[in-house]
Parts: C-alpha cells; sequence; structure tokens
C-alpha cells in the first residue's frame, strides 16, 4: 500500500543520488543534525539543562549513523550507490595499509597468472575448434597387424579412391603421407634450407575443408598426370621466410631439385600433419627417387563421414572394404592387417591432454594456495581491525553493512590481482611460447582470448569470495562488546580466529607438498631420461646432413659408390676414427619398420607372435662409429655384398625372444608371417647390444641389413671424431666436396643435440611445474611466516610474563619453533597422503619412476618442513626480543 | 519500526502526507503533527521518519526547500507536491475502504 510516485522524479532522484557525489549525503545529515538541534532546543524549553537535554535528544534519536545508514539504503540506486560506497571506502583502506596489500594483491595475482596461462594453453590446444569444418565428422585412418596390434601400416593410393567409391559411411576421402612430415630441402636463390614437408593427394584440403588466407589449396585438378607442381605453404613459414609478403603466389622454388609454384597459404593453426610448412602432392614426389614408388603409393585415409556416423561404425566398414581390397590386391597381401581409426582432433591434438590436464591440477592447487593465502593474511588484518569495527558496529552501523563492506574490499582487492595476474599471465605466456618445444600442437592458436579473460575475471571473482568470506563471517561471530571492552585495538585474536588462521597454514602446507613432490618426480624423470643408458655412446659423435641431386643419384649402385668414397675419404682423417652413413635421424620414433616376420621353423600362428622390428640398413662401420657392442657372431664386412649370402644381425632382444636358450648365430629368418616361397631367408651372423637410436624411452628390437644388400638411400653420415664441431664441418664439406661438387652439406650438429627434441616435451613439463612447485613453497613459506609473526606479536605478553618469570631465551625459541614445526609438520603429512593419490595423474608423464617414488614425496614434504624452520626463523628472533619489563609495565 | 511490515510503512507515508495537507513542515514538526493528528497514537522516530520523507521526495510525492525553523535554526522544509496530494487522496479511500471492511469483519466490540 505504499503510495507510488512519480517515475521520473524517481530516476532524476537516481542520478543524482549515483552522480552528485556526497552532496545528497551532506544534505542528509544537515537535516539530522537540524532534527537533533531543534530536539534539543524543544527540551531545553519544556526546562531541562542543555547537557541533560542533549543527552535525552540523542538518547531518543538513537544512532545518528544508523538512521543515516537506514535512510540511505532506502534511496534510488541505493544498492549501486552503497557499492560505490564500499568500493571507495575499500580503496581508503588498501591505501592505507599499502604493505599489506601489495602483498595481498601479489599473492593472488600470483595464482591467477598461473591459472590464466595454463587456462590459454587448454583453450589454445584442447577447446577451441580446430580450424577445420565441423571437426566432429573427421577421421585418420591407417592399419595394423591384426595379431600384434603393432606397426602403422598404410593404404594405397588407389585404396583412397576404391573406399571412397564403395563407402556409404564417408562422404569424402584423401590420403595423407603415412610418417607425418619429412624433411625435404627447399632452394631458392641458391641458397638451401630445410622446410617440414607433408604429402598430400589431391582431395585432402577439401576434405578437410578449409580454405586458403592467400591464393587457393591444392585441388584434385593438381593431383593428375601431367598437372604442374604446385605447393601450399603454411601461415608460419609464410610470415617466417616470407615476411607476410602477398606477392609470393606463384613464386617458384626448388623442392627436392624440381620447380614448384607457390600458390597458397593456409590460415594459421593449419597443423596437419604436425609441424608441416609445405603441402604438396605424393604425385610430385619422383617414382625414380629413393622410396618414391613408397611415398608416391603409401599414405593414411583421412575421410569426412556422413553426419551421424560413429567411429565404431567407419571402422567396421572400413574393416570389410579393405579385406575385399587386400584380396584382390597384387602382388598378394602378406601380412594380415585392420585398419584403425581415429578422431581427427586425437590424431592432431595427440597425447599432450593429459599433461595439460595435470600441469591445470597443479596450478589450481596454486591459485588454492594463493586464495588461502590471501584469506589468512585479510584474517589476520581483521583481527587488528576488530576494534574499527567494534566501534563502528556500536555507533549504530549494521553487521551487514560491516561485512559487505569486508567482502567487496576483499572483491577490489581480487580484480586489482586479476588486473595485475592478467598482465603478468600475458607477459609469461609469450616467454612460454618461446619456450614450447616443437611438439607441442596448435601453439599458433595459444592466446589470451575472450573466453580466457571472462574465466580469469570469473576466477577473480570466486578468489575475492574464498578470501573474503571467512574473515567475514568471523567478524561477524566477533563479540563486539568484549572486543571494545578488552581493547580491540591491540588486536588479540580469539580462539576461532587463530585457529582459523592455523588451518589455513596446514592446508597451504599440504597443497604446496603435493605440487613438489609432482615437480620432483617430472625432475627426476628428466634426469632419468638424460642419463639413460642409450646402449650407444654420444659423446664425439656428429651428424651430417646431405643433400644429394637425386637426378644424378637414381642409380642407387652409384650412390652407394658415392658413400663409399666420402666414407674412405673422412676414415684417412686423423681426428675421425670412425664414419658410417645413417638413414633416419635418431631419436624420432620413425624409421623402416618390419613389423612381422618367421623363423625358420616357425608355424604362422608363432610368427604371428613376433614383435614388431626396427629396419636398419647399414654399412659395416656402423656398430665401431656408433660404439654398439657386438655381443656374439660378427658385424658386417665388405664381404657382405650383393650376391653373397644375405645376412642379418638382430639385437639382443630379438635374438633372446626367437631362439630363447640357443645359438641364433646361423639360424634364418624371413620377413612376412604368411607363407611366402619367393621372399628370402637371412642367416644371422651377429647379435648386437639394444639401442634407443629409434626412440629415447625405450630400446626397440631390431634387424640389421647390410646396405649391399638391402640398401636405403642414406642422406646422413655419423662420425666418431675428436675433432671440434667446426673443425669436423669444414672436414665434412672439404671431404664431400673432393668426391661430388654437387652434394652438399647442409648441417653438421653435435650428436647430443638430438637429444634436445625427445627431451623437450617432458623437460617443458618439468620446467612448468617446477615453476609453480617454487610458487607454491614460496606462497606457503610466506603464509607460516605471516602467522607466526602474528602469532608471537599477539602472545607477547605470555612470552613476556614466561622471560619475566625465568624462563630462558632458548626455552622461548624452542616453544615458538615447536609450534611453527608442528604446523608444517601435520600440513607435511596431509600433504603426503594428498600427493600419493595425485601423483597418479602424472603417471603418463614418468620415465623410469614411479608415481609414488618415496625420495621426490618424502623429499618434498622435508623441503616443506625445512622451508617452514626457515620462515620462524624471523618470529623466532623477535619472541626472544621481547622486552618483558616495559612491555609488562606499559599494560597493566 | 524497522521491522514493521509494508502495510504499516504505507500507514506512515499516508500519515506524512496527511500532516502536510496544511502547510509546509520540518522533520521534527511532521513528527510531532503526526502525534497530534493521531491524538498521541503514534510517535514517529527519526530511524523511521527520515527513510520514509526521502523515499517520498524521490517519488515526487514530497518536495523540500531549507528554510529558518521558528527557533532559528536552518531546516528542512517539507510539502506536498500535486502528485503527493492526489496520491493522498487515493491512499485515503483505500484506508477508509480497508477500514471499513475491517470493522465489518471484526464485528461490533462486545
Amino acid at each position: 500500500m505504499t503510495p507510488r510516485g512519480s517515475a521520473v522524479s524517481w530516476f532524476v532522484a537516481l542520478v543524482r543520488n549515483l552522480f552528485g557525489g556526497g552532496r545528497r549525503d551532506a544534505e542528509l545529515r544537515a537535516d539530522i543534525d537540524s532534527y537533533v538541534e531543534m530536539l534539543v532546543d524543544e527540551k531545553v524549553a519544556g526546562g531541562l539543562t542543555p547537557e541533560a537535554a542533549r543527552r535525552r535528544a540523542l538518547i531518543e534519536v538513537g544512532s545518528v549513523d544508523g538512521v543515516k545508514d537506514s535512510t540511505r539504503s532506502v534511496r534510488a540506486g541505493a544498492p549501486l550507490a552503497q557499492i560505490g560506497n564500499d568500493a571507495r571506502y575499500a580503496l581508503r583502506m588498501i591505501r592505507r595499509d599499502w604493505t599489506f596489500s601489495a602483498v595481498a594483491i601479489v599473492t593472488l595475482a600470483i595464482g591467477i597468472a598461473g591459472t590464466t596461462v595454463m587456462l590459454a594453453l587448454i583453450q589454445g590446444v584442447l577447446l577451441r575448434p580446430l580450424p577445420v569444418l565441423e571437426q566432429d565428422r573427421l577421421i585418420v585412418a591407417w592399419k595394423e597387424v591384426r595379431t600384434s596390434g603393432s606397426a602403422q601400416y598404410p593404404f594405397g593410393k588407389t585404396d583412397i579412391e576404391a573406399v571412397a567409391d564403395a563407402s556409404r559411411l564417408l562422404v569424402n576421402t584423401a590420403g595423407v603421407s603415412r610418417h607425418g612430415v619429412g624433411r625435404a630441402v627447399i632452394v631458392e636463390n641458391g641458397v638451401s634450407a630445410f622446410v617440414n614437408d607433408a604429402l598430400i593427394t589431391g582431395g585432402f584440403f577439401d576434405v578437410l575443408g578449409v580454405r586458403a588466407i592467400l591464393g587457393r589449396t591444392i585441388t584434385r585438378a593438381d593431383d593428375v598426370d601431367g598437372a604442374e607442381n604446385v605447393i601450399v605453404i603454411s601461415h608460419r613459414l609464410w610470415q617466417r621466410r616470407y615476411g607476410g609478403s602477398r606477392e609470393i603466389l606463384g613464386r617458384i622454388v626448388r623442392l627436392g631439385e624440381q620447380p614448384f609454384t607457390i600458390v597458397g597459404v593456409m590460415p594459421p593453426d593449419s597443423d596437419y600433419p604436425r609441424g608441416v610448412e609445405v603441402w604438396r602432392t605424393t604425385r610430385s614426389v619422383p617414382a625414380t627417387g629413393p622410396f618414391g614408388d613408397a611415398a608416391r603409393q603409401e599414405v593414411n585415409l583421412v575421410a569426412r563421414l556422413r553426419p551421424g556416423v560413429t567411429i565404431e561404425q567407419a571402422t567396421s566398414e572400413l574393416t570389410t572394404l579393405s579385406e575385399q581390397l587386400d584380396a584382390k590386391a597384387s602382388p598378394k597381401v602378406t601380412v594380415d592387417l585392420r585398419p584403425v581409426v581415429r578422431s581427427y582432433e586425437d590424431v592432431v591434438v595427440g597425447d599432450i591432454r593429459t599433461s595439460l590436464i595435470a600441469l591445470l591440477s597443479a596450478v589450481g592447487l596454486v591459485l588454492l594456495i594463493s586464495s588461502v593465502n590471501a584469506a589468512n593474511l585479510l584474517l589476520m588484518r581483521g583481527e587488528t581491525r576488530r576494534g574499527e569495527l567494534a566501534v563502528r558496529a556500536a555507533l549504530g552501523a549494521r553487521r551487514s553493512t560491516i561485512v559487505r563492506q569486508l567482502i567487496v574490499e576483499s572483491l577490489v582487492l581480487a580484480l586489482a590481482a586479476g588486473a595485475v595476474g592478467l598482465a603478468v599471465a600475458w607477459w609469461s605466456l609469450q616467454a612460454l611460447l618461446s619456450l614450447v618445444p616443437d611438439g607441442l600442437p596448435r601453439v599458433e592458436s595459444i592466446r589470451i582470448d575472450a573466453t580466457v579473460l571472462a574465466l580469469t575475471l570469473a576466477i577473480a571473482f570466486m578468489t575475492a569470495l574464498l578470501t573474503g568470506f571467512a574473515p567475514a563471517l568471523l567478524s561477524m561471530k566477533a563479540d563486539l562488546v568484549s572486543q571494545l571492552r578488552s581493547g580491540g585495538a591491540r588486536g588479540v585474536a580469539g580462539p576461532s580466529a587463530r585457529h582459523g588462521r592455523r588451518t589455513l597454514v596446514v592446508a597451504q602446507v599440504a597443497l604446496a607438498v603435493i605440487i613438489v613432490a609432482g615437480a620432483g618426480l617430472l625432475i627426476r624423470s628428466v634426469l632419468r631420461l638424460q642419463s639413460v643408458d642409450m646402449g650407444l655412446a654420444v659423446d664425439h659423435l656428429m651428424l651430417v646432413n646431405l643433400d644429394v641431386p637425386q637426378a644424378k643419384y637414381v642409380d642407387r649402385g652409384r650412390h652407394a659408390q658415392f658413400l663409399d668414397e666420402v666414407m674412405s675419404q673422412l676414415e684417412s682423417v686423423s681426428s675421425i676414427s670412425a664414419a658410417t652413413p645413417v638413414n633416419v635421424a635418431p631419436f624420432t620414433g620413425q624409421g623402416w619398420d618390419v613389423p612381422t616376420f618367421t623363423a625358420e621353423g616357425q608355424n604362422v600362428q608363432e610368427a604371428a607372435a613376433n614383435a614388431s622390428l626396427n629396419l636398419e640398413s647399414i654399412h659395416p662401420n656402423y656398430f665401431d662409429t656408433f660404439d654398439v657392442p657386438v655381443i656374439r657372431g660378427r658385424a658386417f664386412t665388405a664381404a657382405d655384398r650383393e650376391g653373397s649370402q644375405e645376412v642379418a644381425i638382430v639385437s639382443e632382444d630379438v635374438a633372446a625372444q626367437t631362439w630363447p636358450g640357443m645359438d641364433p648365430i646361423g639360424k634364418r629368418l624371413k620377413i612376412g608371417h604368411l607363407p611366402d616361397p619367393k621372399t628370402k631367408w637371412y642367416t644371422i651372423v651377429g647379435v648386437a647390444a639394444s639401442t634407443r637410436y629409434r626412440d629415447l624411452m625405450r630400446a626397440r628390437p631390431t634387424l640389421y641389413l647390410p646396405a649391399a644388400q638391402f640398401q636405403m638411400t642414406a642422406l646422413m653420415l655419423a662420425l666418431r671424431t675428436t675433432a671440434s664441431l667446426d673443425l669436423a664441418a669444414s672436414l665434412a664439406r672439404d671431404r664431400v666436396h673432393a668426391v661430388d661438387p654437387d652434394v652438399h652439406v647442409i648441417r653438421v650438429a653435435q650428436f647430443t643435440e638430438m637429444l634436445d627434441e625427445p627431451l623437450a616435451r617432458p623437460r617443458f613439463n618439468a620446467f612448468l611445474l617446477t615453476v609453480f612447485g617454487l610458487t607454491a613453497l614460496l606462497l606457503s613459506t610466506i603464509g607460516l611466516y605471516a602467522v607466526m609473526a602474528a602469532h608471537v606479536r599477539q602472545r607477547d605478553r605470555e612470552i613476556a610474563l614466561r622471560l619475566a618469570l625465568g624462563a630462558t631465551a632458548t626455552s622461548v625459541r624452542s616453544f615458538v619453533l615447536a609450534e611453527a614445526l608442528w604446523l608444517a609438520g601435520l600440513g607435511a603429512v596431509i600433504g603426503l597422503v594428498g600427493a600419493a593419490a595425485a601423483t597418479r595423474l602424472l603417471r603418463g608423464m614418468l620415465f623410469q619412476v614411479d608415481p609414488l617414488d618415496p625420495s621426490s614425496i618424502l623429499g618434498a614434504a622435508l623441503l616443506l618442513i625445512a622451508a617452514s624452520v626457515l620462515a620462524s626463523y624471523g618470529p623466532v628472533r623477535q619472541a626472544t626480543g621481547i622486552n618483558a619489563s616495559s612491555l609488562l609495565r606499559n599494560d597493566y | 519500526m524497522e521491522s514493521r511490515t509494508d502495510l504499516l510503512r504505507g500507514t506512515l507515508d499516508l500519515l506524512i502526507l496527511r500532516s502536510l495537507t496544511t502547510a509546509p513542515l520540518h522533520g521534527l514538526g511532521i513528527s510531532r503533527r503526526i502525534a497530534q493528528i493521531t491524538q498521541g497514537s503514534f510517535d514517529v522516530k527519526a530511524g523511521s521518519l527520515f527513510p520514509a520523507l526521502y523515499r517520498l521526495e524521490e517519488r515526487g510525492l514530497l518536495a523540500a526547500e531549507w528554510g529558518d525553523s521558528d527557533t532559528q535554526r536552518r531546516a528542512k522544509f517539507y510539502r506536498l507536491t500535486r502528485l503527493g496530494r492526489k496520491q493522498m487522496q487515493v491512499e485515503e479511500a483505500n484506508w477508509r475502504r480497508v477500514a471499513i471492511a475491517m470493522e465489518h469483519a471484526l464485528g461490533p466490540t462486545s
């Protein structure tokens, strides 16, 4: 039944209230004051003395503040105006206690910055849609051996078209090089460099549904006989190599000695196959080149599903289709294969998901620690402000007003922290992206975008509530009267506040133990990886990359002869003790496989259980150069030539598995597991120690064949030399040039440099988690310090009494230290339990380290306890420095 | 009076409007006038009076200006606006209806 009024005048009032500055408040104040004065006048007129009249009047009015408060609260726009007021008040408080505020803001900013960076990584890598049309409908498929599930087998290029014709579930199909990107030599203006090239069939970009941002993509018309050779380049290569110039369309570059015309630039974040810089057709590979046929024919299948078709349905259809195709194939397929289908997204993003999520969890813990820390700071300040709050409450300020102000205050703090955190995040993301390993997918898509920004803001608000809520609640619970009476300004913490603070410290220590333990595990894992026995001696070993003109060396015999001459030239140098041609760079996981083999005497079932083997075609000096021990039998010699007995060397694990307890020398095996009388038998002449040449993570069973009998085109040389890198490089250039001036040395590198790539991801993970761990350690140490300092300050009278009653400095020290140790110890124990549960998240990121590795987990707990002892050093000194007599005299 | 219901707030609003029908008054004057016209039943304290005054002023039912009181104090004098006068009549009619209805409902005091 409240009388309604005019909306216009209400709106005018709203504007005046919000933007009129303090004028309306001043008017209200004057109005109330005059009311009081007139009340006094009235009472004086009634016969009271002025003093009595004033006292009576004030009692009658009650609290002037209260009247003002309740009047303000009904005014137009009151909620907004109040928040504005509170914010102004909060800013004043923040300025007044600047050190405190700075510490709180920095603490929160650290947590917010870390979380923002991780969110940007996750948003960029995992969540942002890939730059393709309807990524959910895209699949990538290859084949594996049905019995062992090992090895990736390709589809034939003709299969791709046959599948497209026959399939009812796939709309569109294309092929893409099965090994991902290759390294090609690009020559422009006589300068050669490496680029990562990917081979695709004409329909590739059509299947993905991407357009070029400049020029056009490769189309089916480019993938026919007689078509001009064209390439499409990545956005990154365009920026890096051509400075983003629009003039590059139509430009002609030499790639693998053929001219190619640049016809288009793809959008950023088009990173499939990963690391690709140049896309070209499979057809552009000369059939006459090394493995040209394979490169032209063997591809993985990329396809678009009809809407609503699942991966399982696609798999079963592909299985049927490829069985039909294999049955018709000629020559007959000797291996029993089945298709494997993955979503495009899985293939592009790969196995990074688990590590990103583990890192996000860690950073979440850091955020939690920093919130807890800030809450602790607010709580402590809340205690010193008890007096102020009690006075205000006594003057009639409503409790809800005070609580609201506390929360607005932490909100303002959190917003400031959010701004600082965002700046730090932006900066550290730039720094981080320059450190990011090549293996991280979708780097171009990582940035702080609107979503990340919104999440950061939400996190800032959340931390504000987290940090402001506990102190606000406690201040509400506080008994104001007793506060006032006991001299609240001195800031004696009530038991509940002290309990709250200690709980928060214990929580911080526990959380920090978890993160530090995780970091410890990853660091140990990287150390293990770095020092793992590779089975070959990596020191004094160098790799030389050659640019061999393919047209000139189409004839394999000629290529072999060239290599032999270079070898003998190099080995005549005294500082080079051994040299050998190599097919594939180390630790890439790539190379040639023998998915199945049959040992003499094995039936089909037994043969099917054999491991998939790495295949290395090697020269006689291979084992000497890499210093791989030949355990039994002999290495290859020059006598193992074309036409002589076909020989092989296997790694020790192959020997042990295939011929357990027997002497493998003289045994025979053939490639494939279906009986095929045409394939050759290889006689084992030696057993070599296992190496991690192919894959740093694990030694792989390997079959070595002499290059003279099973030649692959080696475009790399390995040298064992005592010479410096520069000397070795110039030696290699001279000698290669002396044999053939048309062959160029592209690069000479220490072998150990090759370790950087497989170590990049583990190092990156360990680096990030270590940064988080150190942050957690620092924050929780600061938290403990603050609590111990406050603790000592608030118990100074007790300590003074103890000292006065004859306690020694030592006993006081140990009494304070015991408190710190008790808190840290409790936190550490809880952290141990938490770590044992949480490190399981890291399992996939660990190498030869158990997730429960005691030295990492216990080490983390001990580290935290040690840090706590350090943190309590200051408070301990402070305690013994208390001047008992003056303190006691002053207070009592 | 903080916890009184909307009905009572409506009562206070109406009483304030009513108290201003003859002449502009300052806060204390309104309080005293209400006591007078309700024969002492309502003693409106500052804590309820000021929120009501400001609310009514913001809704355009009251207008105010500063002037001098009988005791030569600066004071804010409130008066009814045209809208306020009209609204008062509406509210009065409402109240009369309610009062009659309530009387019927409660029956004669026995």
